[in-house]
């Protein structure tokens, strides 16, 4: 069952420089991915391909100066942008990319109670300990504030926070950057789990090998569009069973597979904006 | 060269040392892989080599020198670190980010697009910054380069890049590098040697701390 589907999804900023003069910076140009029930659907590409974007458009997070096309189906139904905030949190979970997210000037237990009671949860207080456990923290971490906790605690806080409203589907943007590889594998079996459970997870990340541990799907992104779908038994060797040539580069990037990269182009894929 | 010897640093009289004893030489050109976990020391290493730091025993020198420059003169270590975003002025756009290092260079085209100079640091993506990181580093025209986890956020492909455009210029312009990160498979494909964190520390426990400096010139 398709949980979420995302189709020709375009984002654009209209931003003003000198008076009225309005200048038009495309974002994504065309993305196209679905998640289903039980899956772990990688979404892969290089920085300022627009993963994140695509997380924040599906939850509604846009700021006003952005324009959106395509459609945001959840469990078959379009869901226009204006209304996308009503699943954020609650049928669609985002476990945002970076620790900065949580408040720095309020202690970790009321920021959690505060998640619950957003979540609809009837006894927040209950819920907020309950959760922290399920991640291997204990109640003093409750009073401490966001500077007070390593980054791979910071880290399980968030995840914490993201899972309390028992989500179907869980946008993970990033979840692994700076965790060593015992925490980042934790983070990324917590996630497997959640799908073996019956949630679909949409995991953007740049760490293809990370990914192809747990995922079941892998979607590539290059410069605002998807441009290719692999399964992870793909990429295997030098990269001949994959199809698309950016997607056999990336691979083929990797420091394991040789640190190639290709020269063509330099500067401009990586910007999609020029 | 630049040389650490039975370097020693901690964050308080009464915290443990984070830095204890360490030896290391980078040789102009050389480039030296830094392994380790997070959290063992080693960005405080690559903030001593740039004099963010100073140590509290031990001496760094650099081609032979304290690694002390002169007035207005851009450090000869300079460090790069992992998030571009912490390291500049949000305020300020890229050309002047650029200029604070020299004002009067035009960047490295192969490094920087000429349209990215008039956008603010919010407003490329974190791979794109991270190239005007780096390139403002080589405009303080280097003599060592403290790569600090500089891809540890960025996808295989920009990693790629940055790394062979880094290795490009480290070797035309014969800079030493220390780069620092948790991730081998990378360091192996970069650096001509690779130390691990671990048997720094090792290296510096087999060793008495009182031993005198390499030179003996204590």
């Amino acid at each position: 069952m398709t949980l979420l589907r995302i189709e020709d999804l375009t984002v654009s900023f209209v931003q003003y420089e000198r008076g009225l003069r309005r200048r038009v910076v495309p974002g994504l140009t065309g993305m196209d991915l679905d998640v289903a029930a039980g899956e772990v659907v990688a979404l892969v590409g290089a920085s300022g391909a627009g993963k994140s974007l695509l997380a924040h458009a599906v939850l509604g997070l846009l700021p006003p100066n952005a324009v959106e096309g395509g459609r945001v189906l959840v469990d078959g139904t379009e869901v226009p942008p204006a209304e996308r905030r009503r699943f954020a949190g609650r049928d669609i979970a985002l476990l945002p990319q970076s620790v900065t997210y949580l408040d720095p000037v309020a202690p970790v237990g009321s920021q959690v109670r505060r998640a619950a009671r957003l979540a609809g949860l009837p006894q927040p207080r209950a819920a907020a300990g309950e959760a922290l456990r399920r991640y291997g923290l204990g109640p003093e971490v409750l009073d401490r504030y966001p500077h007070e906790l390593s980054g791979g605690m910071a880290r399980r806080v968030l995840v914490a926070i993201a899972l309390l409203g028992d989500p179907r589907v869980v946008i993970a943007d990033e979840p692994t950057p700076g965790l060593q590889a015992d925490s980042a594998e934790a983070v990324l079996s917590q996630l497997r789990a959640r799908a073996d459970a019956g949630c679909g997870v949409l995991l953007i990340t740049h760490d293809l090998v990370g990914a192809l541990a747990v995922c079941d799907r892998v979607v590539i992104c290059d410069a605002g569009r998807t441009v290719d779908t692999a399964a992870p038994a793909d990429f295997r060797g030098d990269g001949e069973h994959l199809a698309h040539p950016y997607t056999r580069a990336l691979w083929q990037a990797l420091p394991a597979n040789g640190l190639r990269a290709p020269r063509q182009d330099g500067i401009c894929t990586t910007t999609g904006a020029s | 060269m630049l040389l650490f010897d039975d370097v020693r640093f901690r964050y308080g009289p009464r915290r443990p040392w984070v830095v204890d004893g360490v030896r290391l030489t980078v040789a102009p050109g050389e480039v030296v892989g830094l392994c380790g976990p997070s959290g063992a020391g080693k960005s405080t290493l690559g903030r001593l080599a740039a004099g963010l730091l100073r140590p509290l025993a031990g001496r760094i020198e650099v081609d032979g020198e304290p690694a002390r420059p002169r007035a207005r003169t851009p450090h000869p270590v300079q460090l790069v670190l992992q998030h571009p975003q912490l390291a500049m002025d949000p305020r300020w756009t890229i050309r002047e980010v650029l200029a604070e290092a020299d004002p009067h260079t035009r960047p490295d085209p192969e490094l920087v697009a000429d349209h990215w100079l008039d956008r603010y640091p919010h407003e490329v993506s974190g791979g794109e910054l991270q190239r005007v990181n780096l390139a403002r580093a080589l405009l303080a025209r280097p003599r060592y380069l403290v790569a600090d986890e500089i891809s540890a956020s960025l996808d295989a492909l920009t990693q790629a890049r940055i790394w062979h455009l880094l290795l490009d210029r480290a070797r035309a312009d014969g800079i030493g590098v220390l780069a620092i990160s948790h991730d081998r498979a990378l360091l192996d494909a970069v650096a001509s040697r690779v130390v691990e964190w671990a048997d720094l520390a090792a290296q510096a426990t087999s060793t008495p701390s009182t031993a005198g400096p390499v030179g003996g010139s204590s």
